[in-house]
This record gives structure tokens, sequence and C-alpha cells, in this order.
């Protein structure tokens, strides 16, 4: 077992440096040129040659110079590699000695990157920073995260007490209505797109909206929550969270009350069953005490495979609800190819994943003996 | 090849059916697949005909005595390979039967042949199309000068194909017998938008869908045939692509192609190359399976090439569960679609731009409501049928 | 820069006949609020975080919003008269030679924490600005022909400029920051600060609660009136829907809103009821454009570029898809503005006349194919693009390529995505793109239509070249009349009309809604002035609950 656990963890390295590689050349390879972009954004009219000083300078600082090492090296001044280009639309590279060396960049770029972050730094977020003003991207997700992940655990755990239930009661009456209708009806959730629950949940149950004018509109607090009482914050706070949490759980349902109908109905056809009954056991013992026990287990294990998911928030739910979390965060950070906050959430997001996988495997074969990984 | 002892069973038995047979059989026992493979069939053709449909080039248009058919003249090369593979994919059984006699002879699927023969036909045909053929695109002026002509046979709907100056004035009006779905906040009829936007839709679904699923399926195979090195390293290269967020990829690797590629198709590709890991494990476990089935054993003790093991016989046997992946892939790649467009990155005509544009104005509820609609039932038509072939193949759930 | 009412200064001046103000005094204050007055939170909403609220460097327009109301500058303008008058600066004179200009500080000008605004304060300013390791180019970029900024005694501060140059004025006059609490060692240090907000304004930072609001408290160190809002907040809130929501259920007082909720929410009794619908129109908001690549052979010529505008429906996009709230202009300069000229009116929509001016241009239908032909059978053929991520303009534009096709132009649509689309600006690399420009109430069209800023990357992408229009800029830069002024950017602005190297738009008018709990509100000519706003403590009471 020992060195199973090792192997798995050998086998991330080479992961984790595909994925941040993978990732790393994408974002360094793209045409255009966020910075200045950013920069024209921000500021309107502004004189060209200040804004490729301040564009170089936020360049170097972020590392994110380009080498001419190729060209210089490799291809020489007379080559014919190096031919006048003429100016392309996409402006990312003109001639082969161009992309050599916007590639060499990208690798030399990646090298320096992990060097980096091997102490600890992370690199700086082009676009955002904290409320104290940090642009570490490190600081940036974990000021997101309590929000994103109050969320999800809010959504797994409905999910998780709602569709045991639903599919305990479709295995139990299999073949009847109500297996057929709440099947149907969770595919029906399942299918419902969260752009349109999320406009229609706030536009009819929001307030000032169409319909009852109950829900809050945005954010997770209401205006002035500092002077709550702990009771009342609490309370406002879920309140608040209600909308985004249905947007989150109805889709999950569907999925997992299946798994747990069809996992139930396997364990129900087994031989331990069959033996229980035959023994005399009532039918609601041999169900809830023996069968539902191991039919949990599937469950389980999907539950903690969705548990490094719970960082990365719903780029929809958040910016319909206005709620700060990592998802509009990280879809931002992709548009705008801010470098570090993306290599900073890969790393995090795949590491994460990869050892929870593993501590998913490894919860399996802890509870079914049967499972042996040599 | 028929001994006498043999005889008796297959009386008894009926002629064998091969596994897609008996997977189709239980299929047709199943309401649900059936109602869902005619809504999607039903869908299918209607956003392929709906220049037909709801349009301002009339189908049959007389004028000075002189009949002409507008319509046909305007159908781009797209629509017309469309059509035709809808023509042919239908003339299928002709040709299988054709060919049944000859390829059963041989030992071959005449399934298999008449597809190759039809996918022939096609790709020549398409060829042949897009080489010489340059549809027309000028503005017909037929809706203006209906009342010029002696006849003129409209789609069912007429409207302009593109919201101009006139249309305007036709913003935002509910669903009337003008318009059944209304018109939008340009005056453009929703109708035409949902049936446009079938197109993108169901063309993302299955290109995209097709892309991820032959990546899966070939590296799933070499995968879980080869195993050591060669599966070592495959392996690492899904998990690469399982890791990264499936959005964020898709964001960064729209942003990086040429801008010179048709926006549509980047969507497409760039759905289609991130989203093979699913089939990818499919396969992989499919052919941890097969490899030690006896007819393999036979097969390579034969000597049959590799190449010929995997392609006529093993892989054939493992597309079944492939084949509800990729279903409900469908469904999936409709939904990242509505996403993308909800972030401003898809730029062709579709349902989530409908719906994205509609959505902070609910009182025009046919907007949003069409667009909700079409989404929800295509997802949820897939869903259905992915669950159907499920249990079709599921032999502890025959009917 | 927002003031007050009516002052005799400017009177003074108009009656001398002299419209330099060669020396000028600050405005009267208002008379103070009533204990009565006094009191209330004032909620309003941003669609997005401001990146950094630090004084200099780049800021979006939320900083600016927030800016506005913790730091002052050296003068400012009349809201109605839109005339200058002192802020921190008593008092300025203006040499003969207009390249000298000295502020009197008043005396009586306090920071938040009780220190007087001296002349070391303005240098200190300056010199950071012009510091090349602060982050703050586009403001430097406006100093470039100012030689220095010198303190000549403790309430004495000069500008010395190089060249004469009518908006030296308004550039000197600048934003004045804390020397004591903003000096560094380190430039980076000034480059990081996010929400140190020490000023002289009537405001001062309260707290910033990034994804919940952001709060300025009212400065009671502060030396001039004191307003009578407690506090100013504003949420995030990110939609547009989820905004009007909120300001439906009373969670916010005021909110700026796009036409089409314009138009559902005014024609509704409740609304207006309860908030106070204003529609005005503000510098700021600038104008659209579809810009011609004069460079191009396609768009050379000036009788192809006339006959797209005449192409242009402008009229009907207007009232349709912005349901009028704006006008059609035809000039880069904002409506209200002495620069522009009301007399010129928009070409009208024609498509005989375009029509006409394409067929003397050489093209039209030869072969009855449907498309436009030159001589050597070429189609006219080209693309517009844009930004993507806005719905309007993909909406214009997609009618637009309707539009054309039917008199027979191919024209392809493509958005780029913004860094993308920024570098095929920089490299001329596009037929047509349709854009916008933000405003002042005075402009110098010398960045974006100078032959000059042609190359490197400058703002005359559209490579728009004419000698005379040159001679026009340059001669109206250094002509400090503003009569004078006028009357050379009215002959720029005609000629722009002739040549048409944009097809203006419109410029959008300003909508906002405003609670009927805040009192005193009222439009300017140069938009809305906060500090007359009141709220009372009766009403104060009713609004601290959300």
């Amino acid at each position: 077992m020992k060195t199973y656990i090792l192997k798995r963890l050998l086998l991330m390295i080479p992961t984790i440096v595909g994925i941040t590689l993978l990732t790393y050349l994408i974002v360094r390879l793209a045409p255009g040129d966020p910075i200045e972009a950013m920069i024209r954004n921000q500021s309107g009219n502004i004189d060209p040659k200040a804004m490729k000083e301040d564009a170089q300078k936020i360049r170097e600082r972020l590392g994110l110079v380009d080498y001419h090492v190729v060209r210089d090296r490799v291809f020489g001044p007379e080559s014919r590699w190096q031919e006048k280009p003429e100016l392309k639309p996409s402006g990312a590279v003109f001639t082969a000695a161009d992309v050599a060396d916007k590639v060499t960049s990208a690798v030399v770029g990646y090298g320096r990157w992990v060097g980096r972050m091997a102490t600890g730094d992370f690199g700086e977020s082009i676009k955002y920073r904290t409320s104290s003003g940090s642009r570490n991207p490190l600081a940036l997700i974990a000021e997101r995260i309590p929000v994103t992940a109050t969320l999800n655990l809010i959504a797994e755990a409905l999910i998780f007490f709602t569709a045991i239930p639903v599919g305990l009661a479709a295995a139990r009456h299999q073949g009847k209505w109500f297996d057929r209708t709440s099947s149907f009806v969770m595919l029906a959730f399942w299918s419902v797109p969260t752009v349109l629950a999320g406009t229609v949940l706030l536009g009819f149950l929001g307030k000032g909206g169409l319909g009852w004018n109950g829900f809050p509109i945005a954010g997770l607090h209401s205006f002035g929550y500092e002077k709550f009482s702990w009771g009342e914050y609490l309370a406002d706070t879920l309140w608040h969270s209600v909308l985004p949490v249905v947007c989150l759980t109805y889709g999950g349902l569907a999925y997992l009350a299946k798994l747990g109908r069809a996992s139930l109905l396997e364990n129900l056809r087994a031989d331990y069953v069959r033996t229980a009954r035959a023994k005399g056991l009532p039918e609601s013992r041999v169900v809830y005490h023996h069968a539902l026990r191991n039919s949990l287990l599937p469950m389980i294990t999907v539950m903690v495979l969705t548990l490094p998911g719970l960082i990365g928030g719903s780029v929809i739910v958040e910016t319909i609800f206005s709620i700060q979390g990592t998802g509009l965060l990280l879809v931002n950070a992709a548009e705008a190819y801010d470098l570090a906050l993306i290599m900073t959430e890969t790393l995090l997001y795949g590491v994460l994943t990869l050892v929870f996988l593993l501590i998913g495997d490894l919860l399996y074969a802890w509870a079914d003996p049967r499972v042996r990984y040599e | 090849m028929s001994s006498p002892l043999a005889q008796p069973d297959s009386a008894l038995l009926g002629r064998p059916r091969s596994y897609g047979a008996i997977v189709w059989g239980q299929l047709r026992k199943r309401p649900s697949a059936m109602i869902s493979l005619a809504i999607i069939l039903l869908v299918a053709l209607a956003a392929m005909l709906a220049p037909f449909i709801a349009g301002e080039v009339p189908i049959r248009w007389v004028e000075n005595g002189k009949a002409s058919w507008p319509i046909f003249r305007y159908l781009t090369n797209a629509e017309y390979v469309a059509m035709l593979a809808f023509v042919l994919a239908g003339a299928l059984p002709l040709t299988v039967r054709l060919v049944r006699r000859r390829a059963e002879r041989v030992g071959a699927s005449p399934l298999m042949r008449a597809i190759a023969i039809h996918a022939g036909i096609w790709i020549v045909l398409a060829a042949g199309l897009l080489a010489l053929r340059e549809p027309e695109r000028r503005y017909g002026f037929y809706l203006e000068r209906a009342g010029e002509a002696q006849s003129a046979w409209f789609p069912l709907i007429p409207t302009p194909r593109y919201p101009g100056y006139e249309s305007l004035v036709h913003r935002d009006e509910p669903p009337s017998w003008q318009h059944p779905l209304g018109t939008g906040r340009l005056g453009d009829d929703i109708l035409l938008r949902i049936l446009y936007g079938g197109r993108t839709a169901l063309t993302i679904g299955f290109v995209a869908v097709g892309i991820s699923a032959c990546i899966g399926v070939v590296l799933g195979s070499l995968s879980g045939y080869f195993l050591r090195w060669v599966d070592l390293a495959i392996m690492r290269l899904a998990e690469i692509f399982m890791f990264i967020p499936q959005l964020v990829l898709i964001i960064i690797i729209l942003a990086v192609i040429p801008s010179s590629v048709d926006p549509l198709w980047a969507v497409v590709f760039v759905i289609g190359v991130t989203g093979w890991t699913g089939t990818y494990r499919l396969m992989r476990a499919e052919l941890l399976r097969i490899r030690s089935e006896d007819y393999m054993t036979a097969a390579r003790a034969l000597g049959l090439p590799t190449w010929r093991l995997l392609l006529r016989h093993a892989i054939p046997n493992g597309l079944a569960p492939i084949l509800v992946g990729a279903t409900f892939g469908i469904a999936g790649a409709v939904f990242i679609e509505v996403s993308l467009a909800f972030l401003n990155l898809v730029q062709t005509p579709s349902w989530g731009e409908l719906l994205t544009d509609g959505r902070q104005h609910l009182e025009t509820w046919w907007v949003w409501g069409s667009a909700g609609a079409a989404i929800f039932v295509t997802v949820l038509v897939y869903n259905l049928l992915g669950e159907a072939i499920r249990d079709a193949i599921d032999p502890k759930l025959k009917i | 820069m927002r003031i007050e009412r009516q002052r005799t200064a400017a009177l003074l001046l108009l009656a001398m006949g002299l419209s330099l103000p060669a020396s000028s005094a600050a405005f009267a204050e208002p008379p103070k609020f009533t204990p009565e007055q006094m009191g209330g939170t004032l909620r309003g909403n941003f669609n997005a975080e401001p990146q950094t609220l630090n004084p200099l460097t780049y800021k979006d327009v939320y900083a600016a919003i927030v800016h506005d109301r913790v730091f002052e500058s050296l003068i400012e303008r009349d809201p109605d008269t839109l005339e200058f008058g002192g802020l921190l600066a008593e008092r300025w004179e203006v040499s003969a030679d207009g390249k000298v200009i000295t502020f009197y500080l008043n005396p009586k000008a306090r920071f938040s924490d009780g220190t007087p605004v001296t002349a070391d304060d303005v240098v200190f300013t300056y010199e950071t600005i012009m510091n090349p390791k602060i982050d703050a180019r586009s403001v430097a970029s406006y100093f470039e022909d100012c030689q220095g900024c010198e303190k000549v005694d403790n309430l004495t501060v000069r500008f010395t400029w190089k060249k004469v140059y009518f908006k030296s004025l308004e550039t000197s006059g600048i934003l004045v920051i804390p020397k004591h609490v903003y000096e560094f060692k380190d430039p980076n240090e000034f480059n990081e600060i996010n929400d140190k907000l020490v000023g002289s304004g009537p405001y001062k930072f309260g707290e910033w609660k990034t994804g919940q609001h952001l709060v300025l408290v009212r400065n009671e160190n502060y030396w001039r009136r004191p307003p009578a809002i407690d506090r100013v907040a504003w949420r995030f809130i990110l939609e547009d829907q989820a905004a009007v929501q909120a300001l439906l259920a009373g969670e916010l007082d005021e909110l700026g809103v796009a036409p089409e909720w314009w138009v559902k929410l005014e024609p509704r009794a409740d609304v207006r009821e309860r908030f106070q619908m204003l529609r005005y129109s503000s510098p700021g908001n600038g104008y659209t454009y579809i810009g011609w690549n004069n460079a191009k052979p396609l768009f050379a010529d000036r009788r192809v570029r006339l006959a797209m505008t005449h192409l242009v429906w402008r009229r009907e996009l207007m009232k349709y898809l912005l349901y009028d709230i704006g006008e059609v202009i035809t000039g880069p300069f904002w409506s209200k503005s002495p620069q522009y000229d009301r007399t010129i009116q928009p070409w009208p929509f024609s498509r005989e006349e375009a029509l006409r001016l394409l067929k003397e241009a050489g093209w039209e239908d030869r072969n009855g194919d449907g498309w436009l032909e030159n001589e050597k059978g070429e189609r006219f053929e080209f693309e517009l693009c844009s930004a993507t991520g806005n719905p309007l303009t993909r909406d214009i534009v997609r009618i637009l390529q309707e539009e054309l096709r039917r008199v027979g132009m191919d024209m392809h649509v493509r958005l780029y995505e913004w860094s993308v689309f920024t570098l095929k600006l920089d490299n001329h690399d596009f037929d047509a793109v349709m854009l916008g420009w933000s405003g002042a109430v005075e402009d110098d069209p010398y960045q974006i239509w100078h032959s000059s800023q042609i190359a490197d990357r400058g703002s005359n992408f559209i490579s728009f070249r004419s000698v005379e229009a040159d001679r026009l800029i340059e001669e109206a830069r250094v002509t400090l009349d503003a009569a004078k002024r006028s009357a050379i950017y009215h002959r720029f602005h005609r000629l722009l009309h002739e040549q048409q190297p944009y097809t203006f738009l419109w410029s959008r008018e300003s909508l906002r809604l405003v609670s009927k709990r805040i009192k005193g509100v009222k439009v300017h000519t140069l938009g809305l002035d906060w500090r007359d706003w009141w709220i009372g403590k009766d009403e104060a009471k009713g609004a601290a609950a959300p």
C-alpha cells in the first residue's frame, strides 16, 4: 500500500508539470497584448510612447519579457529567416525567427516561473488587487475562497441529503410511478441551463422583481451588516444564499440521485440481502441498515471527488447574483491573460484534484476490503 | 457453411443478430428513446430546412410569365452538403439490402459497407459543390416586390433574413400570426433565430463531440491495449486535460486561435479538443476488458496484424458505452455553448446568444423563453436518449 | 471639478470684454446647510469594483468618481457657465506671453487631517506625476510641454510652460495630494497604494469591503461648507437588472441606467412618484463613430466616405436602439461646448445620394450581379471590425451589414477580443472600425486628428491627413482667447464635416434615477452636482436600514 501511494504521488509530478506547462505556453503565445490593452482600457486617450514604456515596465516586473535569443544566435542578422516582417493582424508572429523566439521565451519563462514558485513567489496579478492592496494571486484566491466554499458546501450538503432519500424511494418503488416520475423530473432539472434558472429566480423571486419580492438581489450580506449580532448575521447570510445555492444545487441532484438509485438497486439484488431477507429480518432493517450503508459508498466517493471543485466557483451564478467568488476571478483572469493568477489557480486546482483523487481511491480501498492496490 | 447439426439450432433461434441489432431492438421497445429520437430528428430537419420555414427568399417566383426557384440559388453550399448527408443517410437501408449478399459472403458487415459507399459519394459530391459553386448572396428585394409577382411561394413565415432599418419598427413584438415567437430588439423574427440557432447548436454538438470521441477512442484503445509506457504517457496527458477547468482552457485557447478562422469552428474545435477525457477513460476500460477476451486471443493466434485487431475487432465491440457518453456529450456541448455565449465569446447566432440577450428583460418573455425552451428540450432529449441507450446496452435491463 | 452657482468674477470679465481669464477669483460660497438638512447616507452602485483608489496612477471611471469627492484641484468649472473659478487656489495669474501661470492658494484650505494645503503639496503632486517610475503616464503626458512647477512662497506656486497652449491653465490646475501623507522613498511604494485616501475634499475614506461596498464619510475638518450627507456608499451589483431591482426595492438611492431600462421605468407612475427621472448631456460621455481607414484605396476617396455616411441612417438607429436618448452629432466635440458648431446639419440618410456619389467615384453595378464594382471589376468589399462585449455595437453592425448588402456592398463583420483589436488599430490593419471616444468640456483635437499622430501607434489610426486641418489645430492650440479659439474650431469642425474621415454617429445622454428622498437635485449644464444634495434628519432615519 505504501509503495502504491508513493507511486501515485510520484506520478502526480509529470501531470502537474504538464498542466502548468501547457497553460503557460498557451497564455504566453496568445496574440494580442493584454498589458497594453489593459492600460489603454483604463486610461482612455493616452500618449502612445508613454504607454509603451509603461507596458514594458509592467512586463519586466511580471517576467513577461520576450527573448530574442534564437533570432540573434541561431538565425543571425543576415539569414533569410530574418526578412522584414509585414505587419500582420494578430501581431504575434511574423517570421520563423519570431516563432522560435516566442516559443523560447515561453519555455524560458516557464522555467523561471517554476524557480520563483519554488521560493514561494507566485507573481503578481495584472488586473486584480485584494482589498488590502496585495497583488499576490494566493491572497486573491484566498480572499474569495470562503465565499465560494461556503456556498458550495451548502449546495453539496443539500444535494447529498436530497439525493439519498429520492434515490432510496426510487429504488424501493422501482418501476412504479414514483421511480419513473422522479427520474424524469431529475433529468428535467439537469437540463435547465444555469443562466435561465438564475435569471428567472432573480427576476421573479428577487426584491423589486416581477413576482414575489422576497429574496435579496445581490451579494451575501445586507448593507450595514457590521452592526448585526451573530444570530442576525448568520440569518442574513443564509437568506442571501438561498437563491444562489438553489442554482448551484438543482443540477447536481440528478446525477447523485441516479447514482444512489442504481447503487441501491445493485445492493438490493445482491446475495447478502437475499440472505438477510431469508433470515427473516424486517424489510426496513434490510434496506436501511444493510443495503443503504453499502450503497452509500460510491456516492461518498463521488462526493469526495467533487471536493476540489469547491474552490472553483460558478461564474454564471456569481455574475447574476453579484457574488465575489473564485469563478468570476478565474474567468476574468483567463480573459485578461492574467498569467500569474491563471498559473496559480491551475496549480492549486490541479494539485488539489490529484490529491483528492488519491484520497478517494484510498477511501474506497479502506471501505471495501475486496479492493486491492499493489 | 451450415452443417446438418447446426440446422435445427438455427431453425429454433433464427438468424444470429449482431450486437448493434440487439441494442437497436432494445431501443425500439423504449418509448422514451423513440420519442427522443423523433424530436432530435425533427429539430435537425427543421434546422436544416430553415430557409423553407422562415426567410425572405421565395421558393417559387413567377414574374412576367417566367417561373424561377430563387431559394435554390441562395442555399449555401453547406446547406446542400447537409441535405445531401440527410438524404444519403436515409437511403442507407436500401444500399444495405443491395450489398448484403456480397458482404456476408466475404464476412464483412453490410452496414459498414453501405456507410462507406455513401460516405464516398457524399465526399465526392460535397467537394465538387464547394469547388464549383458559389451561392447567390445579393439582396433579393423579394419581400418588397411581392406585389409585382404573378405568383410567389414564400416560406411559411415571410420575414427578412437579417434585420435592417425597416425591421426596427417591429421590435419587441409579442407572438402573433406573422411572428409565431414574436420579434426581438431589432425586429428580427425569433422563430428564425431559433431555427438558425439550432444549426449552431447541432453543429457544435455533433462536430465537437465527434472530434472528442475520435480522439478519445483512438487514445483510449492505444492506452488500453498496449498498456505500460503507452498507457502511462497517455494517462498523464488525459489527466492534464481533465484537471484544467474546461471553461478556463476554452477561453484561453479561443484567444490563441488566429482571427482568420471562423468563430463558430473555433468554438467547435476548442470544445472538441478539451472534452475527450471522458471518452478516453471509457474506451480504455473497454479495451482492458476486451483484450483478454477469447476472440481476441484467437485473432492474435491467427496472426492478424495489430491494427486490424484493433480496428475491426476490438474497437467496434467497445463502442457501445462510447455512444452513451457521446450522447450525453452533445447535451454537455450545448450547455458549454450557453456558458460561452454568457461570457460573450460566441459570435455566431445561437440559442445561447439569444438567451443572454434576452435574459435581462424578463417582460419580453418570448425572447428568453424560446431560447430557454429550445435549450431545455434539446438537452433533455439527448439526456433521455443517452439514458435509454445505456439501459439498452445493459443486459440486466433487457425488455 | 464641480462647483456652485453664479459669481461676479465671470460677469466682470465679460464686462471687461476679456474672455481670457488673465486672473480670476474663486466662486462665492453657497449658504450653509441647516441642521435639519444634515444627515443621511447616499447609496449608489458601481458595476464593477475599482481596480485601485490610488489618486495618481491609472484609474477607471469608478475610482474617478470616488476621487471627485475626496480630492480637490486648484481650479474648477462652474457647472452652468463652464467658466473656471478658483478652488484650492483663491486666484491665479497668467503672464502676458501665456507661458507662466501663478496660483495663489487659499490660506483657509485644509486637508482632512487638519494640515493646511501649501505650495509644497502642489509641487510634490507635480513631481510625483512627472516621476517616470510612477505609473501615472497618462496624466504626465499632459505635462509634456511643462518646464516645471516651483514654489514661490508657502502659498504661491508657479507653472512654467515651454509653449503657449490653451489647455495649460486647465492642466496646471491639478488635483492636489498631501505630501506628508503620500511621500515615499521607493516609487513602487507609491504605486502600490491602494486605498489610502487623504485629501482636502468634502469626504474622506470610510471603508472598502471587497465584494460588498465602498463607503466615504464626511470630512469634519472640511474647510468650506460641509456637505449635508453624512456618508456616501456604493455597492457592487454587477448586472443592470439586479441593480434596477435594488433601486426599486429601496436599497439604492440613485442609479445610472441604460436607455432600454429608462423606457421601461419612465412611463411607470409608481416609479415617477418615488424617483426623479433625470436626463442630461455630459461631456464625459463622448461619442461613437465609424472610422474609415483613409489610407486604404477604398476609403481614400472622400466621396466614398461621404456615401457611407449617407447610408447610415443615424436618426433611425438612434430612435430604435437608443430610444432617442442622445443626439446625432457631426463633429468630435461635446455638442454643448462652444467648440461645436451647431449650425452644421448632419448629412441625411439617402441611398440615392450615396449611389450617386459612388458612381462618381467609379463604383456601380456594371454587370447586373447586384454588387458594386469599379472599372477593374473588383467588388466593393471590406471588413468592419470592433471589440466584443457590447451587444449594441453588435446589433448596429449587423443592421449595417444588411443595409449595405441591399445597396450592393459586401461588408464583412468581425468582432475581436479587446487586446487583439487594439493591436489591429495600432498596426492600422483594418478597413473600418466602430469605436468611441470619451470627451471633455473642451477638447484638443491634436491627439486624434493631427497628421503627426498617425505613425508610432498614435490615436490617429485612420491616417487622416490634411494640411489645412493640421494648421487649424496648431493655431487653436496657441490661441488663448476662448472666442477666437472656438471660431477656429468651428472651421475645423466644418472641414471634418466635409471630409468625413469618420462617420460620426451620436453622443449619448446620461440617464439617472434619483430617489425623491434626496433633495436639492438639479441638472446643470455639466450634469449633476452632488454637493448640493441633502437628505435631512427624518429621511435619514428611514434609510439607515437596508
